[in-house]
């Protein structure tokens, strides 16, 4: 066994190294994140979908553990909520980022979120990459839910140019809910 | 010296990292398919639509699902499982020593490999954390926490505390510092999927892990796996110790913080945007190091580079690391940053780190490794050689394309050009994009055919420890 004295010197040098970027990033950093108060946006978001985060109450993400509306006298899911679980089901968040960025965006896409917007949203899907347009405001740029439906079913028919794929294969209902979230997204 | 003798019954010193080099390069052709299938779907959106046999497959091999299967396996089943291939070869090789626990090795890869199953399902069927990088759903973190990364880790850590050396040299530090980051990496990445953790906290922690397992893992392990291979096969000495030191100490340092160099446009504070900013550049200190360290070693041996096929991949894999670090110190900066975010720009540079640099270091040391364990020359040098080319050019065209791709895209954004147009006329960039990332995936199949076919019918090897050069025909 052995070894030198250097090496429980070095052990102890890379536990305090990391051990300072980790503070600095996770711990000061979430601090400052955690501490943000939430505005009326997000407790709005809070009412529809809050976190819709795969669970083991919902394995197949289909938005069985999502807040519940009455509708006709049931109780159902609430569709925004289902929308938004299929949303991060279909990964639609590979291509459409949900944050403006400083850019001429901000004139084409709308304005850039607060840092209190997100309170209580988990997972944000931000996204990274821009393959699709921007849909923080989507719901106010095309608030028709029909065309949102024909859109996803067959996105080359509203729009020859779009290399989205088709989401034919979604149900009716699960068309529907995807289509209640893009138009919630004001 | 107490050596752990009786975990050897049975098995074959080695078996271990056999089992999981042919693993890894089998999560290196599936991967990379999967990747093409995703550019084909991006290039030609309407591809397999109307096709009968797609019916109930439809949903699953919707563009949405197979791009995070693209991920996983490239990055959690060919590179992560190609290191710890590397670190049952090397460890041994380079404390003197066996591996602790065979038996263990080899239920840590096939663990593994039945857990990249599962998770490749869970991930078809839509069960999906929706952070990036971090797709698998919280069971499956668990499981790779405690029964990959665990596993891996307690094996080196043995090995190395039994080792019958005297000085560790500089690829063990990085496979054990490697080791105990990427556990606490993946598990501070795991967090928002188990506990509630929301908003841009989320967002951040999201951000902080994908670059961490890029800043703590694949690039300290690339190297580390460079530092044996590159002296290893041209037989010269390291050129420096010490700057070694100082590529370990500022990759602890300073590539542990840039994460929020991920989310410059999201509403975080400024002082992390800078900080991280900062730090961002500051990763061409580590950079710098160890490609001057690994040019300076081979002085006197360049000619290996058309002679010897791990030599040639770990090479060039190590010179990509010049213009990698520089675009990625840089791209990262507010100004730049600005500008190329969220284009194709940001996608080819992510192929720079994990093809071009990455995976061709691990292949030069697959092809090392397997001819040394089997004992055998490497069945064919020209397939080794097409293999070579095909990536080679495969890469450069399709990091090209992406690049090219990328700025159209970042001139339409800030130009405010209608958005469309802008999709238009990125076409052409993605269909070569799909053909040039086909050439690439060829060349891993041939990759995999030429491993196997060593294996089975190369040529053997009689003298324990022939010179290198011996291996490539």
């Amino acid at each position: 066994m052995g070894g030198y004295k250097e090496y429980k010197i070095g052990v102890i040098m890379f536990l305090v190294i990391f051990g300072i970027a980790m503070f600095m990033t996770i711990g000061l950093g979430g601090i400052y994140l955690g501490a943000v108060p939430a505005t009326q946006h997000a407790l709005e978001k809070q009412v529809h979908y809050g976190a819709s985060a795969w669970s083991i109450k919902d394995p197949l993400m289909k938005g069985w553990n999502q807040p519940k509306i009455e509708k006709r006298g049931k109780m159902v899911s609430d569709p925004v909520g289902v929308g938004k679980k299929i949303f991060i089901r279909e990964g639609c968040w590979h291509c459409h980022t949900l944050l403006p960025e400083q850019s001429a965006d901000w004139e084409y896409f709308g304005e850039p979120p607060l840092a209190g917007d997100f309170v209580g949203e988990a997972p944000t899907v931000v996204g990274s990459d821009r393959k699709a347009p921007d849909l923080m405001h989507i719901g106010s740029r095309m608030p028709s839910v029909a065309w949102h439906l024909q859109h996803h079913k067959d996105p080359r028919s509203v729009q020859s140019k779009s290399i989205m794929q088709m989401f034919d294969f979604l149900s009716k209902d699960e068309l529907r809910a995807l289509a209640s979230y893009m138009v919630s997204l004001k | 010296m107490t050596t752990a003798t009786a975990t050897y019954e049975g098995i074959k010193p080695g078996t271990a990292a056999k089992h999981a080099f042919f693993s890894a390069v089998v999560w290196l052709c599936l991967g990379a398919s999967f990747g093409f299938f995703t550019s084909l779907r991006i290039a030609w959106p309407d591809l397999l639509n109307g096709v009968d046999v797609m019916g109930p497959l439809a949903s699953a091999f919707a563009f949405g699902r197979v791009r995070p299967m693209h991920i996983t396996l490239v990055i959690f089943g060919w590179i992560s499982m190609a290191f710890v291939a590397a670190m049952y070869y090397m460890t041994p090789a380079l404390c003197n020593c066996r591996l602790w626990s065979e038996k263990l090795g080899l239920w840590n890869i096939w663990l593994w490999n039945v857990g990249l199953v599962v998770g490749a399902i869970t991930l078809l069927i839509g069960a999906n954390s929706g952070r990036e990088y971090q797709e698998l759903i919280w069971p499956i973190d668990i499981y790779v926490l405690t029964l990959i990364l665990g596993f891996a880790a307690v094996n080196v850590f043995m090995t190395v505390l039994q080792r019958r050396t005297q000085g560790i040299y500089i690829t063990i530090w990085f496979f054990m510092g490697a080791l105990v980051m990427i556990w606490m990496t993946y598990f501070i990445g795991a967090i928002p999927d188990m506990f509630p953790v929301t908003g841009l906290n989320e967002a951040y922690i999201v951000w902080w892990h994908a670059h961490n397992v890029l800043g703590l893992w694949i690039t300290p392990v690339s190297a580390a796996i460079a530092y044996y291979v590159i002296p290893k096969v041209t037989g010269n000495v390291l050129y420096s110790h010490k700057v070694g030191h100082l590529h370990f100490w500022t990759i602890v340092a300073f590539y542990s913080t840039p994460g929020a160099h991920h989310l410059m446009g999201a509403p975080i504070p400024e002082w992390m945007k800078s900080f991280a900013s900062v730090s961002g550049v500051m990763i061409l200190i580590p950079a710098l190091a160890f490609i001057t360290n690994m040019v300076l070693t081979v002085q006197g041996k360049w000619h290996m580079f058309s002679s010897n096929v791990s030599i040639q991949f770990a090479l060039t894999g190590t010179l990509m690391a010049v213009p990698l670090n520089f675009q990625g110190a840089f791209q990262q900066t507010r100004a730049i940053n600005w500008y190329i975010h969220g284009t194709h720009w940001i996608v080819a540079h992510a192929h720079f780190a994990l093809l071009g640099f990455s995976t061709f270091i691990e292949i030069g040391a697959t092809y090392y490794a397997i001819a040394k364990l089997f004992q055998r020359k490497i069945y064919s040098g020209t397939l080794a050689t097409v293999h070579y080319w095909l990536t080679t050019i495969g890469f450069i065209g399709f990091w090209t394309a992406l690049t090219l791709a990328g700025l159209i895209q970042a001139s339409g954004k800030v130009y405010n050009t209608t958005f469309i147009d802008v999709v238009y006329a990125t076409h052409p960039y993605m269909v070569a994009r799909s053909l040039f990332g086909l050439t690439i995936v060829l060349g891993q199949w041939i990759f995999l055919y030429n491993l196997y076919k060593t294996a089975t019918a190369g040529e053997p090897v009689t003298e324990k420890d022939a010179p290198a050069t011996v291996y490539y025909t």
